[in-house]
């Protein structure tokens, strides 16, 4: 078990410019633009306003589905955390869950939207951390296991109708996701099925997208995913479903949510924790610029949350062995 | 097209083996019998079958699924939009954008590898010193010596992913990744080269009270230059095809483009990239090899054997006045300022509070090393599965060059060719296809081979042997295509001339010598293969790349520097194993 270092703070705003969202570079920002800008915005007041040199503001996000629509979910946000706080903010994409870790660690991304799994590992090594915004739907979050029908697998309601995976080709998502991974891998073992019993080695799609299209392309026949990006395919309707079927939601769990580094009022000014809360617990469904972001997230509001939510995501890392 | 025919040959710690030295072993051979020559002959057979049937039998194991059917679809939607690669403007600019990224990296990458080269080639050599080097600096050579070979054991990846653990997402990440392991190799060559110059004009500035420092600017760095221009230069052509790997890990330019594109599944985009990866690659490669063949260098391996003809300071210059070696040393200052301006590259991530405090923190986390669960016998696993897909892989690299360099083979005008047009337009074609297959298969990183493999077979040991075949096939290929140029036509026209018909005659004088080649290469490139693996192994092939990226992503660092002592190990004894079998062909 590794000891939670304290936490270092920031030196260097160069970061920016390196992992800017590829394709918010439609927008016409680039990366080098943006480091240029750095600084050169004196409007920061409101939330404390951070010192000059200390630069943007760098959030990020796991990236658990299309970097499409990562960028233009994030770019969103990014916009509504500089209203909210005064600070220009940058949201950083990253191409894998663990750098995302790796950033909030070393102080590259203060803020972060993490995944149960990726929070827990970013709590263990950076002390301090802490969950401080869910979705309504975080707390009671379900993962499915989708099917091609030429599997000839059937819905079942039982945890225990999962042994009848085996012999099947299945992929989860990414190695470090909690809804694509972690918990479905636990349910799985739960009900006695060994990844042993599938057909060849389990695939590691790398995101929740990744899955659903692999599944429809037939490429596996059985997936873990995520509810929500799941449902929000659905509605998108840009991927043929017509050959997939959902076989089983599991048992619900806490996932997502916002964790800030311990050092973030003091590196970009008192209060600059209560603006993005007072921003997220205040998005309001009925007001068309907040319902987009709510929308992007597939959820109706955002809600407050605490670092003991996460205890049983913890214990269930541990007994899978995925835990340093 | 000009002839890029490499003239170049670097020693045995480089990229391209040191050619067969004829005249000592003319010199040294014993008298060998018939009997001994098929024993050996046995036993050597034997070395290459074996290895191969057991890797094989480790990469396809019985009543395990290994093709995975549903993946054809996939296979089929990506071949689809090859004809129709995303080309509108704005994509357009950010591939633009992200190919200056990636040869800015290369560039200082390459420079800062050039840098650590120079002094650690002049401390590791010998010419330098006035005398028998002091007692300290030998006690510091031999730990040079070894963190060189550590250094370049690691793969530039790996070294990507420990550096983003210090140094945050910085830029300097990519190029520090490229310039340690790279600068280790460079020391070496350096190290060799300077020794191999004649020291006359050296001891002459000493003798006559020159210091240390002015003798060796002006006695030894002159005569070298060629050499080091060009070697810069083969090593700037590697960065770049470096640089497109380490997108895997997210630290920009056209690999992190073409990774995000692949795990988006935009086809037509990964086609617009790669196409941009391959013209950047042939276009540095193109110069590269222009350069080496107008600097007409004198191989540095023959410099070391001591076995050049003539003293290479009169050699070298000769051709050195070249407009292409000109302008393109001119270009380089100018070249590395924009690359630097232009990647924003910042060296103060070195040397911030920050880096130390992340840097003491990694290494305590790294210390003392643990294994991972499941013990030795886990770690064993990896290191015969990486080892297997090394054998794998050169297996399907082989191929690839037994069917394709033949064809790539720059013929000379010499006294057998045939005559008529066509068959010489024909011959023209399959030579510039051949070529061009060849460029492909090497410029497109085997990561995105391993994602491509990766959809037609499920995670082990033959996806990622499958792309580095196919990847190793394209380096293999051109190495062993090239060499075989030098291949002596005189025995074959000679049988020719005295009517043995033209197969024929190709098996008895062409076959045997371009077999010894390709032998030659082929294990050279194993060694390289063996640290290649840890690149499949990263996007989840198998081995010791991926239970080193399975131990990273959960930060698992006790673990991790097992990991790295055990590749470490691998490396090391597959490169002694390999040198040593090339020096008993060579015998």
């Amino acid at each position: 078990m590794t000891r939670p270092r304290p936490a270092i703070p920031s030196a260097t705003s160069s970061a920016a410019a390196f992992l800017t969202s590829r394709r918010g570079l439609f927008t016409g920002a680039s990366g080098l633009v943006l480091l240029a800008a750095c600084g050169t915005d004196d409007t920061s007041t409101a939330g404390g306003g951070g010192d000059a040199s200390t630069g943007p503001l760098p959030i990020s996000a796991i990236p658990d589905q299309d970097p499409e629509a990562l960028n233009r979910l994030y770019g969103l946000v990014a916009d509504r955390f500089a209203d909210a706080t005064g600070l220009e903010v940058t949201y950083t994409s990253v191409t894998e869950y663990p750098a995302v870790v790796r950033g909030f660690e070393v102080g590259d991304i203060f803020v972060s939207w993490m995944g149960g799994l990726t929070g827990v590992q970013a709590a263990q090594r950076v002390e301090g951390a802490t969950a401080f915004a869910q979705r309504d739907i975080d707390a009671t979050f379900t993962s499915l296991f989708i099917a091609t029908r030429a599997s000839g697998l059937a819905p079942f309601d039982d945890i225990d109708g999962l042994t009848g995976l085996a012999g099947h080709t299945f992929t989860f998502g990414s190695d470090t996701s909690t809804s694509g991974r972690l918990m479905p891998q636990d349910f799985m073992e739960q009900a006695g099925l060994s990844l042993d019993d599938l057909s060849g080695e389990p695939g590691f799609s790398g995101s929740h997208d990744a899955t659903i299209e692999a599944v429809a392309a037939g490429s596996f026949e059985v997936g873990a995913v995520n509810s929500q990006v799941w449902d929000a395919t659905v509605d998108a309707g840009e991927v043929d479903l017509s050959d997939v079927v959902v076989l089983f939601r599991t048992p619900e769990f806490f996932d997502y949510h916002w964790l800030a580094r311990p050092d973030l009022d003091e590196v970009y000014g008192a209060g600059t924790l209560d603006a993005i809360k007072k921003l997220l617990f205040g998005l309001d469904a009925s007001e068309p610029d907040d319902a987009a972001i709510l929308d992007l997230f597939g959820a109706t509001s955002f809600v407050p949350t605490e670092n003991a939510n996460y205890d049983a995501i913890r214990d269930v890392a541990d007994r899978l062995g995925l835990l340093a | 097209m000009p002839d890029v025919r490499d003239t170049y040959r670097l020693p045995a710690d480089s990229d391209r083996p040191e050619p067969p030295n004829l005249d000592a072993q003319r010199r040294t051979r014993p008298r060998v019998t018939g009997r001994q020559v098929t024993t050996r002959r046995l036993i050597g057979a034997l070395v290459l079958v074996v290895p191969l049937v057991w890797a094989l039998g480790r990469a396809l194991p019985v009543g395990h699924d290994i093709v995975n059917r549903g993946g054809a679809r996939l296979i089929g939607d990506l071949l689809g939009q090859a004809l129709s690669p995303r080309l509108d403007g704005d994509f357009l600019r950010l591939v633009l954008e992200a190919t200056g990224t990636t040869l800015a990296f290369a560039a200082i990458g390459t420079a800062g590898a050039l840098v650590i080269g120079l002094l650690g080639g002049l401390v590791l050599s010998d010419v330098a010193w006035t005398h028998r080097p002091p007692r300290t600096v030998r006690a510091v050579r031999v730990v040079l010596r070894g963190l060189l070979v550590a250094t370049r054991s690691i793969h530039e990846l790996v070294w990507a992913l420990l550096l983003v653990s210090v140094l945050g997402l910085d830029p300097l990440v990519a190029v520090l990744a490229i310039a340690l392991p790279f600068g280790a190799q460079t020391a070496q060559v350096f190290g060799d080269t300077f020794d191999g110059l004649p020291t006359s004009a050296l001891h002459s500035l000493r003798n006559a009270g020159a210091t240390t420092m002015p003798a060796v600017a002006f006695a030894l760095l002159p005569p070298a230059s060629p050499l080091m221009l060009s070697y810069a230069f083969y090593r700037f052509e590697c960065a770049v095809r470096s640089t497109v790997l380490l997108g895997a890990v997210g630290v920009g330019g056209l690999g992190q483009e073409l990774v995000v594109s692949l795990s988006s599944r935009n086809w037509d985009e990964v086609w617009t990239l790669i196409a941009a990866v391959i013209i950047v690659s042939a276009l540095v490669d193109a110069w590269s090899g222009r350069l080496r063949a107008d600097m007409a260098v004198a191989s540095c391996s023959e410099w070391s054997a001591g076995a050049a003809p003539e003293p290479p300071g009169g050699v070298a210059p000769r051709r050195s006045r070249s407009r292409w070696a000109r302008w393109s040393a001119l270009a380089i200052i100018p070249g590395l300022v924009a690359a630097w301006l232009a990647s924003g590259v910042s060296l103060s991530g070195l040397t911030s509070s920050r880096t130390r405090a992340l840097t003491g923190g990694l290494v305590e986390d790294l210390l003392p090393p643990k294994l991972p669960a499941g013990g030795w016998s886990v770690v064993g696993d990896a290191v015969l599965d990486t080892l297997a897909m090394a054998v794998v892989a050169m297996a399907i690299a082989v191929l690839i060059t037994v069917v394709i360099a033949p064809w790539a083979v720059t013929t000379r005008a010499q006294g057998g060719a045939p005559g008529s047009l066509p068959a010489r337009i024909a011959r023209r074609m399959a030579w510039a296809l051949a070529r061009i297959g060849l460029l492909v298969l090497r410029s497109v990183p085997p990561t995105v081979w391993a994602v491509i493999a990766l959809l037609a077979l499920f995670p082990g040991i033959l996806p990622g042997a499958l792309a580095l075949g196919v990847y190793t096939g394209g380096v293999l290929g051109r190495l062993v295509a090239e060499s075989w140029e030098s291949v002596s036509p005189v025995p074959r026209n000679a049988l020719l001339r005295s009517g043995v018909p033209g197969a024929l005659a190709t098996l008895a004088a062409v076959v045997p010598a371009s077999a010894h080649q390709l032998l030659t290469y082929t294990l050279y490139r194993f060694e390289i293969c063996v640290r290649e693996t840890a690149v499949v192994g990263i996007v989840g092939a198998a081995g010791l790349g991926r239970l080193l990226s399975e131990n990273l992503n959960l930060f698992r660092f006790p673990v991790v520097s097992t990991l790295l002592i055990a590749s470490f190990a691998v490396s090391v004894s597959s490169e002694l194993l390999s040198r040593r079998l090339r020096r008993a062909i060579r015998a």
